[in-house]
C-alpha cells in the first residue's frame, strides 16, 4: 500500500497544509492537500497572491465535477505513480458521458489544469471522430440553426467530406 | 439595435484576473488585446474590482468573426455575511461598433459567411457565466458551452480533415469555427505529420490554395492531372530520363551539367535540391552523385564526392528519407548482373559516406522497380524486372523495409561490449556479403521497445574483426588484437575503440 497520507478526516499533522474548495453550485466542500490543489494554476495564482481565504469558492463547477478534478490532481500529485498508473487513472476519469466530459473540460479550462484539459479534450475529440454531422448534433444536443437552403449550401461547399473517397 | 444580455460574471475573492476574461482580442487566434481597446477602461475595471467599488463603462470587444462590438458594462460588488466581497454581478449591453478594421488577419472567411450570433459571443466572452446557465438547463447546448478557443485548439484540432469539413454542417457556430486557416493547418499537420506540412508550405501556390482546399484536393485527388511540357534546348547524348521526383512546376536553366547518361535516378532532397545518382554513361556504368539547387540564382550541378560508393549501376531505384538521405537499391551492374543491395547516403553530412543498409533478408535482385517512402521511415518496393519469381519480366512484387530500426546483419564470432547503463555494443565477427564488419551497432535492452541503432564513430576501425581476441579495458575501451584476414594471421595490429574521450 502506498504510504501517501490521506487527509479527508482531519489535518492531524500540523505541517501538512490543506485548502478547502467549495463548489458554489451545490455548496459541497472538499478538503485537499495544498500541493494537490496547486496543480490548478488558477488556484496557485490565488494562493501566491494571498487571495485565498480559508475556503476557496469555486464558481460554476458542481461538487460532482470538482470531485473528479480533485481525483485527477491527487493522482498526478503522487510522486510514486508510474506513467502507466497515471494513464490508467486518466482513462478511468474520462470514461464518462459526454455532458460530464464537457463539464470537465470547462472545469479544467477554468482552473487551468493543462493535463486534465488535454485528456478530456482528447476524449471528446475521439468520441466525435468520423461521425456524420447529424450524429454530432444528437450527441451534443446541438440545435440545427440552418434553414434547409443554408444547410444544403454549406453541405455543397464541403461535399467531398460526405462522399466515399477514390 | 441592441439586445440586453444578462451575464453573471463571478469574481472570487477580489482576484480580477480570474474571470475577467473579456475577449478584447480580434479573431479566435489573436494573442493580444486589440490596439483599439481602450486600456484605461481595462485598468479602470481592474481598479474598481480591487477597490471593491462599482464600475460602469464602455469597452470595445470583438465577436468571433472579428466584427467590433461595444460592451456597455456595469459591475456591482456583492458582499457576503462578513461584509467581504465575494462576487461581482456584471450586466452588459452589446451595441454594434461602427469601425472599419479591414478583414480579419489569417482568416479566409468570406464576408458572406459571416454568421455572428450576439448571444453566443457574449457567452464565451465571459466563459464562467455560461456554465451557471448550463447547470440549470443541462443538455440544452452541450458542446457549444465550450469557448471558441477550447473548441478549436483542444478539440477540433485533433480531428481529421474530413471531420472538419463535415462538421461545418452541424450548426452555424461550428461552421464559423471550422472556416479557419489556422485550424485547418493544425488538422492537416495532425493528419499528415509536421514534416509533410512543412514541405507543403514551401510549394509555390499552396498558400494561395489554403489548407482547407489542399486537404480536400489531396484527399479526393480531384485535381490530379498529367501535364505535357515541351522544353527547349538539346540534351546530349539522348538522355532517357527514367526517374521522376516532385518539386513543383517550373522551368530551370542549369549550367555545368553532369556527363550524359541514362538509367540514372533523380531524387528530391532538402525540399528543392535534386540529386542524381548513377546510370549508364558513355564510358560505361556510373556511381557518381550530383546535386542541383533549384532555388539558386543560377542553378548549377555540383558533384558530391562521397566515400565507399556502391557498385556502378543503372536502372536502379532511389528515394529520399528524412529529406536528406538518399536511398539507392538494386539495378544492373556490369555485364548485366542484377543487384539486390540497398545503400544509404546522408547528404547532410560534410563528407557523405555511403552505408549499406543491413537487412536480414533481401528480395530477389531486380532493376526498373520503384521505391516509395511511407509512414516516415518505411520503404515500399514495387515491380521491376526480377531475376526470379513467377514472371521474369514485369514483376508485381511488393516488398517493404522498415528503416526505423536497423538490425545488424547476421554474424558469428563477433564482439559484444556491455556499456555502463546497460547498453550493448556489437561489431565485428564473420558477416556475410558486403557488409562492413567494423560498423558499430548499439541496443538498449532496457528500452520499452529495444531498437538497434547504428553508431558512427570517427577514426580508423580494424578492417577485419573476426577470429580475433577482444577485451574491454576499464569499461570505456575495447581492444581488438590480431585475427585472421582471410589470407594471413596477424598479431601485430591492435585497434582500440574508446568510448570516452581520451585523457589529456
Amino acid at each position: 500500500m502506498a504510504s501517501a497520507p490521506e487527509n479527508e478526516k482531519n489535518a492531524s499533522a500540523p505541517e501538512k497544509k490543506t485548502l478547502t474548495l467549495k463548489s458554489m453550485i451545490n455548496n459541497e466542500e472538499f478538503v485537499v492537500d495544498e500541493h494537490v490543489a496547486l496543480q490548478s494554476v488558477t488556484i496557485k495564482n490565488m494562493v501566491d497572491s494571498d487571495c485565498a481565504g480559508d475556503v476557496i469558492p469555486v464558481p460554476t463547477i458542481s461538487g460532482e465535477i470538482l470531485a473528479l478534478v480533485i481525483e485527477y490532481c491527487k493522482n498526478h500529485a503522487n510522486p510514486s505513480a508510474s506513467e502507466d498508473d497515471l494513464k490508467k487513472a486518466d482513462a478511468g476519469i474520462v470514461a464518462k458521458d459526454i455532458y460530464t466530459l464537457i463539464d470537465l473540460v470547462l472545469a479544467a479550462n477554468f482552473l487551468d489544469i493543462k493535463g486534465l484539459l488535454e485528456v478530456t479534450s482528447q476524449k471528446i475529440a475521439d468520441s466525435i471522430k468520423d461521425l456524420p454531422h447529424q450524429d454530432v448534433r444528437e450527441i451534443f444536443g446541438v440545435e440545427n440553426d440552418y434553414t434547409p437552403e443554408e444547410e444544403a449550401a454549406v453541405r455543397a461547399e464541403h461535399d467531398w467530406a460526405f462522399e466515399g473517397f477514390p | 439595435m441592441s439586445l440586453p444580455d444578462l451575464l453573471l460574471s463571478v469574481v472570487i475573492d477580489n482576484t480580477p484576473t480570474l474571470s475577467l476574461r473579456f475577449l478584447q482580442c480580434r479573431g479566435p487566434f489573436a494573442k493580444r488585446r486589440h490596439q483599439l481597446v481602450d486600456s484605461s477602461v481595462v485598468s479602470e475595471i481592474k481598479r474598481c474590482v480591487e477597490d471593491g467599488v462599482e464600475f460602469q463603462g464602455d469597452l470595445l470587444n470583438f465577436r468571433k468573426d472579428g466584427s467590433p462590438v461595444m460592451n456597455r458594462l456595469r459591475m456591482t460588488p456583492i458582499c457576503g455575511d462578513d461584509d467581504a466581497i465575494t462576487h461581482f454581478i456584471g450586466i452588459q449591453f452589446l451595441t454594434d461598433a461602427h469601425l472599419d478594421l479591414g478583414p480579419l488577419p489569417g482568416s479566409s472567411t468570406k464576408e458572406s459567411t459571416k454568421i455572428s450570433d450576439r448571444f453566443r459571443s457574449s457567452l464565451s466572452s465571459c466563459q464562467p457565466s455560461a456554465d451557471v446557465n448550463r447547470s440549470i438547463t443541462r443538455g440544452a447546448c452541450g458542446i457549444l458551452q465550450l469557448s471558441d478557443e477550447v473548441m478549436s485548439l483542444k478539440i477540433l484540432s485533433r480531428l481529421t480533415p474530413r471531420d472538419i469539413a463535415s462538421f461545418g454542417s452541424v450548426c452555424k457556430r461550428l461552421y464559423e469555427l471550422t472556416n479557419n486557416e489556422d485550424l485547418w493547418r493544425m488538422v492537416c499537420q495532425n493528419a499528415w505529420g509536421s514534416e509533410t506540412t512543412r514541405v507543403l508550405e514551401t510549394v509555390p501556390g499552396a498558400k494561395r490554395l489554403g489548407w482547407g482546399r489542399l486537404a480536400r484536393e489531396l484527399t479526393t485527388l480531384e485535381a490530379a492531372a498529367w501535364r505535357k511540357l515541351t522544353v527547349g534546348g538539346a540534351v546530349e547524348p539522348s538522355r532517357c530520363n527514367f526517374s521522376a521526383c516532385a518539386v513543383g512546376n517550373r522551368h530551370v536553366q542549369v549550367s555545368s551539367p553532369p556527363p550524359g547518361r541514362w538509367g540514372h535516378t533523380l531524387s528530391c532532397v532538402n525540399g528543392s535540391h535534386l540529386v542524381l545518382f548513377g546510370g549508364c554513361g558513355r564510358q560505361g556504368l556510373l556511381n557518381d552523385v550530383f546535386v542541383l539547387d533549384l532555388d539558386a540564382k543560377q542553378p548549377s550541378w555540383r558533384e558530391i564526392f562521397s566515400l565507399a560508393p556502391p557498385l556502378p549501376r543503372s536502372w536502379h531505384s532511389s528515394c529520399t528519407l528524412d529529406g536528406t538521405k538518399l536511398i539507392v537499391s538494386g539495378g544492373c551492374a556490369d555485364s548485366g548482373v542484377l543487384l539486390s543491395d540497398t545503400f544509404l547516403l546522408d547528404l547532410s553530412m560534410d563528407k557523405p559516406v555511403w552505408r549499406e543498409i543491413p537487412v536480414a533478408w533481401t528480395p530477389p535482385s531486380r532493376l526498373g522497380h520503384t521505391l516509395s517512402v511511407y509512414g516516415g521511415r518505411k520503404i515500399l518496393m514495387f515491380g521491376g524486372l526480377a531475376k526470379s519469381g513467377p514472371l521474369r519480366f514485369r514483376s508485381s512484387d511488393v516488398f517493404t523495409m522498415d528503416l526505423s530500426g536497423i538490425a545488424p546483419p547476421p554474424r558469428l564470432d563477433h564482439v559484444a561490449v556491455s556499456l555502463p547503463g546497460g547498453r550493448i555494443l556489437v561489431f565485428g565477427g564473420s558477416v556475410a556479403g558486403l557488409h562492413s564488419a567494423s560498423q558499430l551497432y548499439i541496443l538498449d535492452p532496457t528500452d520499452e521497445k529495444p531498437t538497434w541503432r547504428i553508431l558512427n564513430v570517427p577514426g580508423r576501425p580494424p578492417r577485419f574483426a573476426w577470429g580475433h581476441s577482444t577485451c574491454v579495458v576499464g569499461g570505456t575501451r575495447a581492444i581488438v588484437l590480431g585475427g585472421q584476414t582471410g589470407e594471413e594471421w596477424m598479431l601485430s595490429d591492435l585497434h582500440e575503440l574508446s568510448l570516452a574521450s581520451s585523457e589529456i
